[in-house]
């Protein structure tokens, strides 16, 4: 029983490795691009619509909506990196149904990838909100002596973002070997159920500290936030988010 | 070691990879696709209401009009009626009155009908009885039934009342004393002499006679002075006849009116 999908390695030359953990995530990475291309090439802008459309409006509007009210900032530019992260966090865990498939998210190494994109993602929408030395000058507030904190709170938020996923779907799968070995039936297929739940609440939360630590570097003024609670609506619930795991 | 270096490379790219494959069939078009749809929603109910103004004033003003007609029907309808019932009451009246006239004619023309059968009757009658009684007369009438009615004149002359013979008297001083006897038949000497001595005796001696005959007395005697007659004829019978009919048919009429 391998503990990590990279072990599984499939071609090799040199550092360069073609191994299980990718090729997995080419899958994943294939039935997105194609599902989304498949749908969207006919999208329709009448009131009456596809049913795969619906979906995926369903899913991008909610997606939305979540990155509005956790930032209180409009979701337009943070979108495509926290919708990316969430939908394949999201369905490379869902994916775990299908026998002989293994989440990507299973490797330590997708998993310190994906939270290394969110530690440059950071400063990078920070910068682009409030420019260069505006992002820096909150590294030294409230004084010079807080610069190392800040910057080793950065540092382990980023790993802690990267092992809080990879053990919650490792174990999971773990979970499950391991019963399959001492409960043989129905114990494992209820903990299959739970992990499916797992991953998906990982998913959620993935995407969701990703966004508080974006909305955190954009520092956004109080005055832009009352703007944006005013616009979004009353359902608007600020003390939504869940806590981390 | 969990972590190879080269994997989380790889994955970094995968993932920048998959955020702008997902950003170009993805999130691009379905945001758009909803911006879109929302817009033509939002134009579509700007459209609906915009309708549905129109086509509430539409309605108003419809309404108003059917109002309006409605009123107007019911203005006809009164005026008609009126009118109707009016033309009603005339042609009511005109009928009334014509029928009225109608009987009023016909009421005219019975009685003139009557009146005119009562005296076409009344003078058949007359004649019949004239006719039938002159002939029985000239059949009967001989000296002895003129003697008769002499005789009966003479009694009511001297019956007479005395109111009568006092202006009898006046009359026949003013006519000069000149007295003319009229008799169906010729009068015979005798009874000439008899007559005069009778009204000599009643009315003085300076009385002068003269006897003529009228076939028109039937039978009888009549005593004339210029403004005073004392007669007793069957003639007389038959006018009080005659009279008597009328009355009795007046009497018919006035009971079948009532």
């Amino acid at each position: 029983m391998e503990i990590s999908l990279d072990s599984v390695v499939l071609w090799r030359w040199g550092p360069v490795l073609l191994n299980a953990t990718i090729l997995y995530t080419w899958l994943v990475m294939a039935l997105l691009v194609l599902v989304s291309w498949l749908v969207t090439r006919r999208l329709s802008t009448d009131a009456k619509i596809s049913k795969w459309q619906n979906l995926l409006e369903v899913l991008v509007s909610g997606m939305r909506e979540q990155i509005r009210q956790i930032s209180q900032e409009e979701p337009g530019p943070y979108l495509p990196f926290i919708g990316t992260l969430f939908i394949f966090i999201s369905v490379a865990n869902l994916l775990a149904v299908v026998p002989g498939y293994h989440p990507p998210t299973d490797s330590l190494s997708t998993t310190a990838a994906l939270a290394l994109c969110v530690l440059v993602a950071v400063p990078i929408y920070g910068i682009a909100q409030q420019g260069l030395g505006g992002y820096l000058s909150h590294y030294l507030k409230p004084t010079v002596l807080m610069l190392p904190f800040h910057i080793l709170s950065e540092l382990t938020r980023t790993l802690a973002l990267a092992v809080r996923l990879f053990g919650n779907v490792m174990s999971g799968a773990m979970i499950g070997a391991i019963l399959l070995a001492v409960v043989p039936l129905f114990f494992p297929l209820v903990m299959q159920l739970l992990e499916l739940l797992i991953g998906q609440v990982q998913a959620f939360i993935f995407a969701v500290l990703a966004t508080v630590y974006i909305a955190s570097a954009t520092q956004a003024h109080e005055e832009r936030r009352e703007a944006v609670l005013k616009n979004s609506g009353p359902e608007n619930r600020v003390g939504d988010q869940p806590k981390e795991d | 070691m969990l972590i190879n270096w080269f994997v989380v490379a790889a994955q970094i790219v995968n993932f920048l990879i998959l955020v702008l494959l997902l950003k170009r069939f993805l999130y691009g078009p379905i945001v758009k696709a909803m911006a879109a749809r929302e817009e033509k929603i939002a134009s579509q109910l700007a459209a609906a209401r915009q309708k549905r103004e129109e086509a509430e004033q539409e309605e108003a003003s419809l309404r108003q009009k059917v109002r309006s007609i409605e009123d107007q029907r019911q203005e006809m309808l009164t005026r008609a009626e009126e009118e109707a019932q009016a033309a009603k009451q005339k042609l009511f009246a005109q009928a009334r009155e014509e029928v009225a006239l109608v009987r009023q004619k016909w009421a005219e023309s019975v009685k003139w009908q009557k009146e005119a059968f009562l005296a076409n009757l009344k003078q058949r009658l007359v004649q019949e009885i004239f006719t039938i009684s002159r002939r029985v007369l000239q059949e009967l009438g001989n000296l002895e039934v003129e003697q008769r009615l002499l005789e009966v004149f003479l009694e009511r002359l001297r019956q007479l009342a005395p109111a009568e013979r006092q202006a009898l008297q006046e009359s026949l001083q003013e006519a000069g004393g000149e007295l003319s006897v009229n008799t169906a038949f010729a009068l015979t000497p005798e009874t000439q002499e008899k007559i005069t001595s009778e009204v000599q005796d009643l009315f003085g001696p300076g009385v002068a006679l003269r006897f003529t005959t009228s076939a028109e007395l039937l039978a009888g005697i009549e005593m004339l002075t210029s403004s005073r007659k004392i007669a007793w004829s069957l003639g007389n019978y038959l006018d009080n006849l005659e009279e008597d009919l009328s009355q009795a048919f007046a009497e018919i009429d006035k009971s079948e009116a009532a």
